[in-house]
């Protein structure tokens, strides 16, 4: 039997073998050399190393070395090549299988076999070098057990106070989100049938629902403030600027009135109390109807008397307003965000002339002190005209709540700012708009001047009154000190002047802002008229 | 394939290995050291290659040459080349002869036809002259007149040159060194070796050298050693190194594609494979191996390598390419 092919298949597995030792060593060096760097990159963080990163470097490692191990399984040809090299058989062996190879026979070839078959019988495969890598081996185990130790290490203090951070985020920003959507159903549930035709709900729930749980402060900020802007922008779109100024300078004529109920109507509407001017309207429409009794068409001609006054009044207010000046209805970039925008309307100025043009003919007819049926259709008119009067200050009206709880919500968007940045222990969306957006304390305009401080001022409670009571302090008496300002000449200078000019400057532009809320206005008027009781009360 | 008993080819292949073994000792008797000279010599013999020796005058290329004819009892001829000779005194003219009354042109033979020829510093001939003997040492036969005149077989031409003497000599065209199987550079003996030869040759008489072989058996030995195979990795083996001497092969080591202009041709390995197979025989193998192509590499391949102005302007051996071929077709 030919002893040459067991032969070189026996030198081929003492090769693959030795292979294999090199590629296992080489393979542990590398996962063992990469688990290493992957936790001292964690390490330099601060974190301690992940045990998947191990896992995934033993499982590259293994699989690198059995596909490296199955790739560099040696051939005939090498085992051949690397026996003759160790047993000085001169390419023998080699020349034997290329011989085999082609399929060559004859004399010489079988001359060559017999000679290679017979050196190769007396020789030991195990004299056939295997490399063994110990040194590459001890590295490897080294470099693994340092990457074990160095996975039981902790996360740093650093980072185990970000992660806390992180965790407090998710959850907080989990809480925001759930009381935000909940603050927002509650505030559908509350909105009447004519303040949720201009607010959307869909819409609000869609901008609540954007709201996501996120361990990133910075991105649950982000996402907050993104709301806030987003109520923001709805508040803006249920503006209604321009028939507000129209119904302002109404309302000054109609103080000039010399009508109670005239006069009422203006204050109404001066503090854009619109569902009260809107009712005040209702009183003093003429109330046609067939066949009225004289006490019924005494109350008519009354009444058509009283809307006649307030007709004119408020017509010739209204044209005093500079149009041309005035932001055009509709304008807002966003408010077409939210329905009932105030552009799709007939202009207020328009109305205004209608309802005049109306009264005036009401008027003429009633002087003529016949009450027929030409008399009771222009009657019905005007009622009509009031009638829409009336249902658009109803809408104003409308839009204004709205607008309030939005901004309830809005301010409650602070809270949950404030809440997820950690500042506030709790968070009570629902609470907060329940109570409203006032601060509490002392209403704008009423603090301020110590000197003249009541003995017991009367604070706006808002539920926070209980933290404005103060700590008791263990370590000793609190400061009950006093600072009070340096005394001087008390003559005032140039610099006294100009300070008083600022102010009045600064007063008279923020009554006539329009984003400033009406109480707040009215608190800076009269902070400003007390502050200079003693001198001259400042112009409005 | 099976064992049988010993075969025709295994006696022929251990004759070959005797006889050489043989005629080498033979020569030795006279010849002192120069062992791988004589090996080179009896290598080409076998492969029926002609050799030129380089060397210096007085190191036995003459009698090296001599022993050699005597101990294989071929015919031996000698021819002193001088500028004047001409390609008639080598391969033999035609002359005016009587013959029964008539009067006819007779080829005369040259100092050409003999086994052995000795072509004593051939590069003091004239290239006419030269290539005269290169051309009947490829054909081996010889045209005069439109007729051609055989050669004895074994023939072989053993040229000489003088390295140191270039005054009066035409150097060797690349083509005609190319005929040569072998250039073998005959160094200059040890001191032991200078004992010996003082020794041998200082009295009055000298070694006796026997033939121990003959005409036939040169040509046998050659039938012999082709029989020898080569694996395919050995025969690529040796095509890399031939390859790797030329400078526009792209995995040539960088001293070739530097210093050489042109590389050994398809003769050289031509020459270097029937050199490896007397190689293998003589080691008792029945294959060549690579170290066989190896060790014939540098006289196959030395004189077949033209140099670049750089390799001449350097200095750069042939011998040391060479070695790099080898080294680059591993």
């Amino acid at each position: 039997m030919n002893p040459i092919p067991s032969f070189l298949d026996a030198v081929r597995r003492r090769l693959d073998r030795g292979v294999a030792s090199v590629v296992g060593a080489r393979c542990l060096l590398a996962a063992a050399g990469a688990c290493v760097l992957w936790a001292l990159a964690w390490r330099i963080f601060g974190y301690a190393a992940p045990w998947p990163g191990y896992a995934v470097a033993g499982g590259a490692g293994l699989m690198a070395f059995v596909i490296a191990t199955l790739m560099s399984k040696r051939t005939a040809t090498q085992a051949a090549a690397a026996a003759d090299e160790v047993f000085g058989l001169k390419d023998g062996l080699l020349s034997w299988l290329g011989f085999q190879a082609k399929g060559s026979e004859g004399e010489v070839f079988d001359l060559h076999e017999r000679s290679m078959a017979a050196k190769v019988a007396g020789l030991d495969v195990a004299a056939v070098p295997v490399p063994r890598p110990r040194r590459q081996y001890g590295i490897g185990l080294l470099l693994a057990v340092i990457a074990g130790g160095l996975a039981f290490l902790p996360h740093s203090q650093a980072v185990r106070d970000r992660l806390a951070r992180e965790q407090m985020t998710a959850e907080r920003s989990a809480e925001v989100k759930k009381q935000v959507e909940e603050a927002v159903e509650e505030l559908i549930d509350q909105l009447s049938e004519e303040e949720k035709q201009v607010i959307d709900p869909a819409k609000l729930r869609e901008l609540a629902k954007q709201l996501e749980e996120t361990k990133d402060q910075r991105e649950a900020e982000k996402q907050i403030a993104k709301f806030e802007q987003e109520l923001a922008k709805a508040m803006q779109g249920l503006e209604a600027r321009q028939d507000e100024a129209v119904l302002k300078l109404a309302a000054e004529e109609l103080a000039k009135s010399s009508l109670a109920d005239v006069r009422q109507l203006g204050k109404q509407l001066d503090a854009k109390d619109f569902e009260m001017a809107k009712q005040e309207l209702q009183d003093m429409k003429p109330g046609a109807k067939p066949k009225m009794t004289p006490e019924e068409l005494e109350k008519l001609k009354k009444n058509a008397a009283k809307a006649k006054d307030m007709a004119k009044r408020m017509a010739d207010g209204a044209r005093k307003r500079d149009f041309g000046k005035a932001p055009k209805p509709g304008n807002h970039q966003d408010a077409a965000e939210m329905p009932m925008a105030e552009g799709d309307q007939k202009p207020m100025q328009e109305m205004l002339d209608e309802m005049d043009a109306e009264a005036r003919q009401l008027g003429q007819k009633m002087e003529q002190g016949e009450f027929d049926p030409d008399a009771e259709a222009m009657a019905g008119r005007m009622d009509g005209k009031m009638d829409e009067l009336g249902k658009r200050l109803g809408q104003m009206g409308a839009r204004q709540k709205a607008k309030d709880k939005l901004a309830k919500l809005r301010a409650g968007m602070g809270e949950a700012r404030q809440f997820s940045q950690g500042q506030a222990q709790m968070l009570g969306l629902a609470q907060s708009m329940a109570q409203g957006q006032q601060p509490g304390g002392l209403k704008p305009g009423q603090g301020s001047v110590e000197s003249r401080r009541k003995e017991r001022d009367e604070l706006k409670d808002n539920g926070n009154l209980a933290q404005l009571k103060g700590q008791a302090n263990p370590d000793g008496p609190s400061s009950n000190s006093v600072e009070s300002a340096e005394s001087g000449t008390g003559i005032a200078g140039r610099a006294a002047v100009d300070n008083k000019r600022e102010f009045q400057r600064q007063m008279e532009s923020l009554v006539r802002r329009d984003d400033i809320p009406e109480e707040l206005k009215l608190g800076v008027r009269e902070y400003f008229e007390r502050v200079h009781e003693t001198g001259e009360t400042p112009d409005k | 394939m099976s064992a049988t008993a010993t075969t025709s080819l295994e006696s022929d292949a251990a004759l070959f290995a005797e006889r050489f073994q043989t005629i080498r000792d033979e020569v030795a008797k006279f010849i002192v050291g120069q062992k791988d000279i004589v090996e080179h010599v009896l290598t080409a013999i076998c492969c029926g290659g002609h050799v030129l020796l380089e060397g210096v005058p007085g190191l036995g290329k003459t009698a090296l040459v001599n022993t050699l004819a005597k101990a294989l009892d071929l015919k031996f001829g000698r021819i002193q080349f001088t500028p004047d000779l001409l390609p008639s005194d080598v391969v033999g003219t035609q002359v005016l002869s009587d013959r029964d009354g008539r009067r006819e042109l007779v080829f005369q033979r040259g100092p050409v036809f003999c086994n052995i020829l000795l072509a004593d510093e051939i590069n003091r001939a004239t290239p006419k002259t030269q290539s005269a003997l290169l051309e009947t040492m490829q054909e081996k036969r010889v045209t005069v007149a439109g007729v051609s005149h055989p050669l004895e077989l074994p023939f072989f031409v053993l040229a000489t040159q003088n390295p140191i003497e270039n005054d009066g000599t035409y150097p060797l065209p690349e083509a005609q060194l190319d005929r040569f199987f072998f250039k073998l550079q005959v160094a200059l003996p040890d001191h032991d070796e200078f004992a010996e030869i003082l020794n041998r040759t200082g009295g009055n008489s000298s070694p006796e050298i026997k033939p121990v072989a003959h005409g036939e058996d040169i040509l046998r030995m050659g039938r012999t050693l082709r029989e020898i195979p080569v694996a395919k990795d050995v025969q690529d083996h040796l095509i890399r190194i031939v390859r790797n001497t030329h400078p526009e092969n792209e995995k040539s080591p960088e001293k070739v594609k530097k210093y050489v202009r042109h590389g050994a041709s398809p003769r050289a390995a031509q020459a270097m494979l029937a050199a490896a197979r007397v190689k293998a025989l003589l080691d008792g193998r029945f294959h060549v191996a690579r170290e066989d192509v190896d060790a014939v590499a540098p006289p196959a391949l030395c004189h077949r390598m033209i140099l670049s102005f750089e390799g001449e302007a350097e200095g750069i051996k042939p011998v040391d390419l060479v070695k790099s071929a080898i080294r680059g077709a591993y």
